[in-house]
């Protein structure tokens, strides 16, 4: 079942009472034990919450209730999400058996909308990293070639997605985390516009960049998952107040005569040839489906990975103090005699390599000598990247680039060169940056069959116009329908 | 970076690195930070700091206590460490 359906004809087809919550249910957690101990998506299932909340699907919908949009429908969740009495460690050994009061506002409105929560997905800890291989907890492998990671920050959830041990799942991108890992794993990946989604019990990474995001088999599913968690909400108040649209709506809609912007810089970025030949014959496909295409520039690009690791990492260095051993988390006990040993040696102890180097670059941008210099020059360069996005978006309807300018690299490329691995997020930083939705639709594979992503990038709150574009490209995407070798039927 | 840089950080970020740590740290955030300070050199002309891409500013809500919830008061105490009487136990502080 989970082979064949999406997000939204599973939906359908549970409410039509043609296929029966449980068994999707069923079929997920089969898939799950089959082939995650190989794979490493899960840190925590949910399972006998899980069928205990698909049998009521099933109870309710023979005893002649309307169900929930999304009734049925197996999701993961991203362990940075808060779920209330569920073990949410954010991938990292400083929250090891820690389990929220409550629920973030985005798993409050997947419960409201009927989906079933499988579990929760292994990360880059806290969120940092773009491979999954900061997880304190496991590997994570990428569905098409073992050997290889799936992207990160939200590994996890993409593979969880690629290898149907769920329809889809929620993660979190603050530089790209959502849209490279459904580049890499050949599944939908996309992050809303900052402020469409509450931010509200999800672990703070850096909070003018995080945005939840959705993972789908299909661009329809990847709308109706947003549609889902977005709005306003009284608890975030970066959460915008407009109103939010049913996304999945403008699949279909007729996308003849829309500008499409093909960015130069990211033609410059240092693309291998493989995802190069891939993108240029998506941008042709596009055109043959009656869209323009325009070249356009945006030379600040060029400073945008400096600017998001000043600015991320400033952001961590003073979210992550919370984390200091006192209230929850990791408390370090042995050679601890005073407070500050115990602050130290807990946040020493409890936190990887990448996070403590994170901390730290933080900490010096915001120090008083490099405060100006560092932390408010990436400001002024933030607002100079969305200033010649805003302008380009007047220009285009959407602006196209890879995802990603190599595909999945094998695991253990980037140990030992952080900046390597910074450098490599090019091409996801910019809507970050300019806090622009941006989705990742599966644009064909290597040949050796690894997935490359194709990323749109629209106005602020048109979501609904990148939808439109990707729903219209995946109908003629090479290797539509393809399967991960490693992800078999039960 | 020199060591007493980074130790000078560390303190500042509440972090006890292990003395172990210290020359790869020192390297990899040397070159970080050498790569960061190319920023100096972007023409950012009269423009202001961006501090977010949020929309309209920070709204602010109603100026009214909340009640306390006592429920979620258990919960989050019951998760921590170490607790007595309702407070968090720490080592001493005060020398």
């Amino acid at each position: 079942m989970l082979e064949t359906e999406s997000i939204t004809s599973l939906a359908a087809r549970i409410a039509r009472g043609e296929l029966r919550a449980e068994d999707a249910c069923a079929e997920a957690f089969a898939r799950i034990h089959r082939s995650d101990r190989e794979l490493g998506a899960f840190l925590a299932l949910t399972e006998e919450s899980a069928l205990s909340a698909a049998r009521d699907v099933d109870r309710a919908r023979e005893a002649g209730r309307a169900l929930a949009p999304l009734a049925g429908v197996p999701v993961a969740l991203k362990d940075s999400l808060c779920t209330r009495g569920v073990p949410t460690t954010c991938g990292s050994r400083i929250l090891e058996g820690w389990r929220p009061p409550y629920d973030a506002t985005v798993v409050e409105r997947l419960r409201e909308a009927g989906a079933i929560l499988v579990g929760k997905t292994n990360m880059d800890e806290l969120g940092m990293g773009s491979s999954t291989e900061h997880s304190a907890y496991r590997v994570c492998r990428n569905p098409w070639d073992l050997g290889r990671t799936p992207g990160g920050s939200s590994g996890g959830s993409a593979v969880a997605v690629a290898a149907r041990m769920a329809l889809g799942a929620l993660g979190s991108d603050t530089g790209g985390s959502v849209r490279q890992p459904a580049a890499f794993t050949g599944t939908v990946g996309l992050k809303p516009t900052y402020g469409r989604v509450s931010r509200y019990g999800l672990v703070a990474f850096a909070s003018s960049l995080d945005q939840v995001g959705t993972f789908a088999t299909d661009v329809r599913g990847a709308g109706a998952l947003l549609t889902a968690i977005a709005g306003a909400d009284a608890r975030d108040s970066t959460a915008s107040a407009r109103a939010v649209p049913r996304f999945e709506g403008a699949c279909g809609r007729d996308v003849r005569g829309l500008r499409l912007g093909v960015l130069d810089e990211a033609l410059h970025a240092g693309l291998e040839p493989r995802v190069a030949e891939a993108f240029d014959r998506a941008v042709a496909e596009l055109e043959r489906l009656g869209c323009e295409i325009v070249r356009i520039s945006a030379p600040s690009l060029a400073h945008a990975v400096a600017t998001y690791y000043v600015l991320a990492t400033a952001e961590a260095s003073s979210n992550l103090a919370r984390f200091d051993g006192v209230r929850f988390g990791f408390r370090e006990r042995e050679g601890v005699r005073h407070l500050h040993e115990l602050v130290g040696k807990s946040r020493d102890h409890g936190f990887g390599a990448e996070v403590k180097r994170r901390i730290l670059l933080g900490t010096f941008v915001l120090s008083a000598d490099a405060f100006e210099s560092h932390y408010r020059k990436a400001q002024r360069v933030r607002r100079l990247v969305r200033d010649e996005l805003t302008r380009a978006l007047e220009r285009v309807d959407a602006v196209l680039s890879p995802t990603a300018p190599t595909p999945a690299p094998a695991l253990g490329d980037h140990a030992g060169d952080p900046l390597a691995a910074y450098l490599a997020d090019l091409l996801t930083l910019p809507a970050s940056l300019a806090g622009l939705p941006a989705l990742s639709v599966p644009c064909g594979a290597t040949p050796e069959g690894l997935p490359l992503g194709l990323q749109i990038m629209t106005r602020a709150f048109d979501e609904e116009t990148a939808l439109a574009l990707g729903h219209a490209y995946e109908q003629v995407a090479p290797r539509r329908g393809a399967r991960p070798p490693a992800a078999g039927a039960p | 970076m020199k060591d007493a840089e980074l130790l000078h950080l560390a303190t500042l970020a509440g972090l006890t690195l292990e003395p172990t740590e210290e020359p790869r740290i020192v390297a990899e955030l040397s070159r970080v930070l050498a790569y960061m300070g190319e920023l100096g050199a972007v023409d950012t002309g009269a423009l202001e700091p961006l501090e977010s891409p949020s929309e309209g500013g920070a709204p602010t809500r109603d100026d009214a206590p909340r009640a306390p919830d006592a429920a979620f008061r258990e919960a989050a105490l019951r998760a921590a460490p170490e607790t007595f009487d309702g407070a968090f136990v720490v080592p001493a502080f005060l020398d």
